[in-house]
């Protein structure tokens, strides 16, 4: 008996595996053009980028093949580690400011706002404008001499500084992070938080029992999609930093364009996606345990 | 990258005989560079120093070396650019020390390091593209610079450029010829073209950026305020000091490390 229940749980878990979770199935041929996609755009140049990571710099423009980690090796360095550090401490700030700034947002955006599609519309209409513009915009606006400044006789001194960098980060970023808590937000029950707070939950309590669980899994969606690009992120440090906070998304820039050792900057780039691939790993167990609820 | 490009056999080799007026007007100094020792691949089209500008109603002081210039970084912190290259800011350090623009010597390069980790907060931003804005603004007061960005911040505000005295780098810009270009011809003709003193002056005057024609021809074409600027043309004995960029690979994985520790301090 004892030896039969176990068995009996795994058949069944089995075969729920095998139709998907219980959804309709879809013949794979529908995959295909997204596969081929994949192959020709992302695991070919993949490939690529891992070949040359083992490959020596040995003119201008000429690479030798000879398999070696020396790129690796060279890596190994406290300077590029530290660098490593900042960039990883760029991708926690900035995922933290926008979801700080973003959730309150796109909550009264889903449970209160009246004019939601007009709203809507001014969190996206920035992306009509190069990213480049926006950017290059916060040099004016964060300078001593920006109009508001100059009439409260106030320098904020924070252009060409971390800060200036984390500003214009929350700024840039921040609609990739409301659309999705708003996605998730949007689809909330809300009569579910009204039956907490009917049963004795106060207002903090029934939030964080009922809709911070619900609406975890689009939290998770809108920091990653905050967190991959800025683990990469080289032009916001460029303009609003002065090109002084390097970070590795600078260093790959560096070493493909001016160094022009494609090889080292390959390898950089290999120990970057190879990083985010075991964070994606943990995301991935994360939401595996919340799609329970949602 | 005139040498780079024809060893990568990118190039059309020059025809000469259809530039009758480079051949006639270009200044012998400026043939057989070291890039292009027998003038196959490419024909010079200006040239220019690398050196600093700043601001004469802001700073006080007169600098007229990389030594005096680099002091001025303590009295007036986060107020000097430097260029976003890492040649010209190791070369120009190295000169100061009185090393080769182009040293590869770890000894040297290490000086050169702890001198620039030290430089780096007293540093305004490092920009190669809008420092000249930003010099002219007054959000910087100086920088490291360019000679015809020099040039053009001197034309809008009260500022100075100088080559420094201990030398720094000389450079010259070229046109060449693409491999399998369609129309040489045309581009020969182009070439021909802007080799007339007349023409050529335009250019000058419009650049502030060193002219490689006969200095007798161009005396007649440029406006006496252009062909006596120093910024335009170094006197002969600053030239000598000079050196074109040219570092060994085994300098440049050096360089571009301390570059990196630089940027990243």
């Amino acid at each position: 008996m004892a030896v039969a229940v176990p068995r009996v749980t795994r058949r069944r878990r089995e075969r729920a595996a095998r139709a998907g979770a219980g959804g309709p199935r879809y013949p794979g041929w529908l995959a295909l053009p997204a596969v081929c996609w994949y192959l020709v755009f992302f695991v070919g140049p993949l490939g690529i980028m891992a070949a040359y990571s083992f490959a020596q710099a040995t003119g201008y423009t000429d690479v030798s093949f000879n398999w070696n980690v020396d790129n690796y090796r060279y890596l190994w360095d406290p300077l590029y580690g530290k660098i490593f550090l900042r960039t990883l401490e760029l991708a926690l700030i900035g995922t933290g400011l926008t979801l700080l700034i973003g959730f309150p947002f796109a909550y009264y955006l889903a449970r209160y706002a009246r004019r939601k599609t007009l709203l809507l519309l001014l969190v996206i209409v920035p992306f009509w404008t190069s990213f480049l513009i926006r950017t290059y915009s916060w040099l004016i606006m964060l300078d001593g001499d920006f109009p508001l400044f100059r009439a409260l006789d106030f320098d904020p001194e924070v252009l060409y500084t971390t800060k200036a960098i984390y500003i214009g980060v929350a700024y840039n970023y921040l609609p990739l992070m409301v659309l999705p808590l708003y996605a998730a937000l949007e689809r909330m029950d809300w009569s579910l938080v009204e039956a907490a707070q009917d049963l004795g939950d106060n207002a903090l309590r029934a939030f964080v029992r009922v809709t911070l669980p619900l609406v975890l899994p689009g939290v998770l969606a809108g920091s990653l999609l905050v967190f991959i690009p800025l683990t990469g992120e080289f032009l916001i440090p460029a303009i609003l930093g002065g090109e002084k906070i390097f970070y590795v998304g600078n260093l790959i820039a560096q070493q493909f364009g001016e160094a022009r050792d494609w090889p080292f900057g390959a390898s950089i780039a290999m120990v970057l996606i190879g990083s985010m691939t075991v964070a994606l790993l943990a995301y991935a167990r994360l939401l595996g345990k919340q799609e329970q609820y949602g | 990258m005139v040498k780079i490009l024809a060893e990568e056999k990118l190039l059309e080799a020059i025809d000469w005989k259809k530039i009758p007026n480079a051949q006639r007007n270009l200044d012998p100094k400026f043939k057989g560079l070291p890039y292009d020792p027998q003038d196959t691949w490419s024909v010079p089209k200006d040239w220019g120093t690398t050196g600093f500008v700043y601001r004469t109603d802001l700073i006080k002081e007169r600098p007229t070396s990389w030594k005096e210039f680099f002091a001025l970084f303590k009295k007036y912190p986060r107020k000097l650019t430097l260029l976003d290259g890492s040649p010209e800011v190791i070369g120009s350090v190295a000169v100061m020390m009185g090393y080769s623009y182009n040293t590869d010597d770890r000894g040297e390069l290490d000086k050169v390091r702890s001198f620039l980790l030290d430089l780096k907060p007293l540093v305004h931003s490092i920009d190669s593209v809008t420092y000249k804005q930003k010099i002219v603004a007054g959000k910087a007061y100086g920088g490291m610079a360019w000679n015809g960005d020099g040039a053009f911040v001197a034309s809008k505000k009260p500022a100075e450029y100088i080559v420094a005295k201990e030398g720094g780098e000389f450079w010259v810009d070229a046109y060449v010829i693409p491999v399998g270009a369609k129309n040489a011809d045309a581009a020969h003709a182009w070439i021909n073209f802007v080799y007339q003193p007349k023409i050529n002056a335009l250019e000058t005057s419009y650049t502030f950026y060193g002219s490689p024609l006969k200095r007798p021809l161009l005396r007649r074409a440029l406006a006496k305020s252009v062909f006596n600027n120093p910024d335009v043309f170094p006197p002969a004995n600053l030239i000598k000091k000079l050196e074109a960029n040219n570092v060994s690979p085994t300098g440049t994985r050096l360089r571009e490390r301390i570059w990196t520790e630089f940027k990243s301090a």
